[in-house]
């Protein structure tokens, strides 16, 4: 195997560049930035090979890309190409070699005339959709030979021209405030509704607890923050999202309403995007804290007495944390108790309310109208999300 | 709200406090307080106190209440005795006894159910909580959630 050598170098900058080394976030673009060359790559070959379906076997292995290092100067991460020990060598100028030239030009030439070059492969163009979706306003990266003092431009108003030069949408990373008024459970999706619009987000099953407790019918459901990938079409409306976090959002968060675009705003006109959106603490991080203090308890906590509350218990509210965190019901006070259980507990105008986890997950459920003899009590042999959401919204049905 | 109260005989040496105006105060554990608010827990007998709450009568101060005091708390709480006799209980004045604190009293929930004793925890909770913590000490932070 002869030595590695350098193949191409991405200089990255911005602010967040600024600092040695580089964000790790950042990698995303490198591994992005190897698979739109592969792309590029099998369709050159491809096309010089008309009559082949696929490429060989092995073709893709040919590029072998090591990050040996990362140079001084904002983020200068140097993609070294090691040779096979299938072939002893790399033509220095197979497909890889021109698809890395053709990608550079390719940006150059949508950003200077808009245009593609004429023997950019067509088909390939959608995978600038993962390549640069971390660019944040300011944000560049320049791809350059090594050796050359300049490069191909990347910036995320000329990914987004690039990629609507050959598609009526493109994708970002995005946020958007608003609030849950429709639920697809079997298609795993809601609608929300913004200032200006009803976008259908696709969501992750692990956020469904969140969505399903923001729901509430005629649209008074708290307000929402998402984010995720956003689809947008040529004015910047988004048409679609797939959502990976969300949390609840505050006022602020309404007013500055709504979309919170990862690219630069003096780049893309964004009609619905004025403001943007502070990034939201964990809505749960206060009850998480809580659970945090209730685990630290040791043996005798209670003046000598008290057993800490047991693991099951703890890591159960974890579950619910969301649920007990959502600001559609009275705010949930947790305690510990003697027995090793969890006590939650909560007031209205007229009544008192608790839940006592038992160490063995049951759970007792106390409600008391403390203006009248109403009592009501329920024990639960275990108690699950809806269960445990319609106590919290409605009290105690016997 | 009248529910029936224990049916236990005072001893000799106790004596039912009746004036439903005075004020008693109780002691939170600094683990029953969350959000500033007690748990209902810190207003309910555990198992080795056999049924009877210790509170101080407000013949001492809610801060002498709070020094006097030999276990943890973060504060003092009140409630008055009509609040208590409302929530179906009585204040037991057994301060007469050996090795009581000064101006020791009980509120009793000898002979309630488990949910008897529930309901007038929270109602309890409830109206001190209204009440608001009439002492806590300035070098101690309250803790909780």
């Amino acid at each position: 195997m002869t030595e590695p050598e350098p193949f191409v170098e991405l200089r990255m900058r911005g602010q967040r560049f600024d600092h040695p080394g580089m964000p790790v976030e950042a990698l995303s673009e490198l591994v992005a930035y190897r698979e739109l060359l592969v792309e590029v790559a099998k369709a050159l070959f491809l096309r010089s090979h008309p009559g082949r379906q696929r490429v060989p076997k092995g073709f893709v292995e040919r590029l072998r890309l090591r990050l040996r290092r990362v140079d001084e100067g904002s983020a200068l991460p140097v993609l070294e190409r090691l040779d096979t020990e299938a072939e002893g060598f790399f033509p220095r100028d197979d497909e890889f070699a021109v698809a890395r030239r053709l990608i550079e030009a390719a940006i150059s030439s949508v950003a200077s005339a808009d245009t593609l070059p004429p023997d950019f492969p067509e088909d390939v163009v959608g995978y600038f959709n993962r390549f640069g979706r971390s660019l944040l306003p300011g944000d560049s990266i320049e791809l350059r030979e090594p050796g050359r003092e300049r490069g191909a431009v990347y910036t995320a108003n000329v990914r987004r021209r690039l990629l609507l030069s050959r598609s009526s949408t493109y994708r970002v990373n995005a946020t958007l405030a608003g609030r849950i008024v429709e639920i697809d459970a079997e298609d795993a999706a809601f609608n929300l509704r913004t200032s200006n619009s009803v976008v259908r987000c696709h969501f992750e099953s692990e956020l469904f607890p969140f969505i399903r407790n923001a729901l509430l019918p005629d649209g008074a459901g708290p307000a929402v923050r998402v984010s995720g990938e956003a689809v947008l079409d040529r004015i910047d409306k988004v048409v679609r999202m797939e959502v990976t976090e969300a949390g609840y959002a505050d006022d602020a968060d309404e007013e500055s309403d709504t979309l919170s675009i990862d690219a630069d705003p003096a780049d893309i006109p964004p009609p619905r995007t004025s403001a943007t959106i502070p990034r939201q603490s964990d809505p749960a991080a206060k009850v998480n804290r809580r659970i945090d203090a209730l685990e630290s308890l040791e043996p005798g906590w209670l003046d000598g007495e008290g057993e800490p509350p047991a693991r099951e218990v703890l890591a159960r509210l974890r579950h619910l944390a969301l649920v007990l965190a959502a600001p559609i019901h009275p705010p949930v006070r947790i305690y510990p108790t003697p027995e090793g259980g969890v006590q939650l507990e909560w007031t209205n105008e007229t009544h008192e309310y608790s839940i006592e986890f038992h160490p063995d997950l049951s759970a007792y459920v106390v409600q008391v109208d403390t203006a009248s003899d109403d009592f009501r009590e329920r024990l639960y042999k275990s108690l699950d999300d809806e269960s445990l959401t319609n106590i919290l919204l409605g009290g105690v049905t016997v | 709200m009248n529910q029936p109260g224990p049916s236990v005989r005072l001893d000799d040496d106790e004596l039912l406090v009746e004036d439903s105006a005075e004020f008693v105060w109780r002691q939170v554990h600094p683990q029953f307080l969350s959000d500033g608010q007690p748990s209902s827990q810190a207003f309910k007998p555990t198992p080795k106190d056999e049924g009877k709450l210790s509170v101080i009568r407000q013949s001492v101060t809610a801060e002498e209440a709070f020094e006097q005091y030999e276990h943890s708390s973060a504060g003092t709480w009140s409630v008055r005795v009509g609040e208590v006799a409302e929530a179906g209980s009585r204040v037991v004045d057994d301060s007469a006894k050996p090795e009581t604190p000064k101006a020791h009293a009980y509120i009793d929930f000898r002979g309630f159910t488990r949910g008897q004793v529930e309901r007038i925890a929270k109602v309890l909770r409830s109206a001190a909580n209204a009440h608001g913590c009439q002492y806590s000490p300035p070098t101690r932070t309250t803790i909780g959630g």
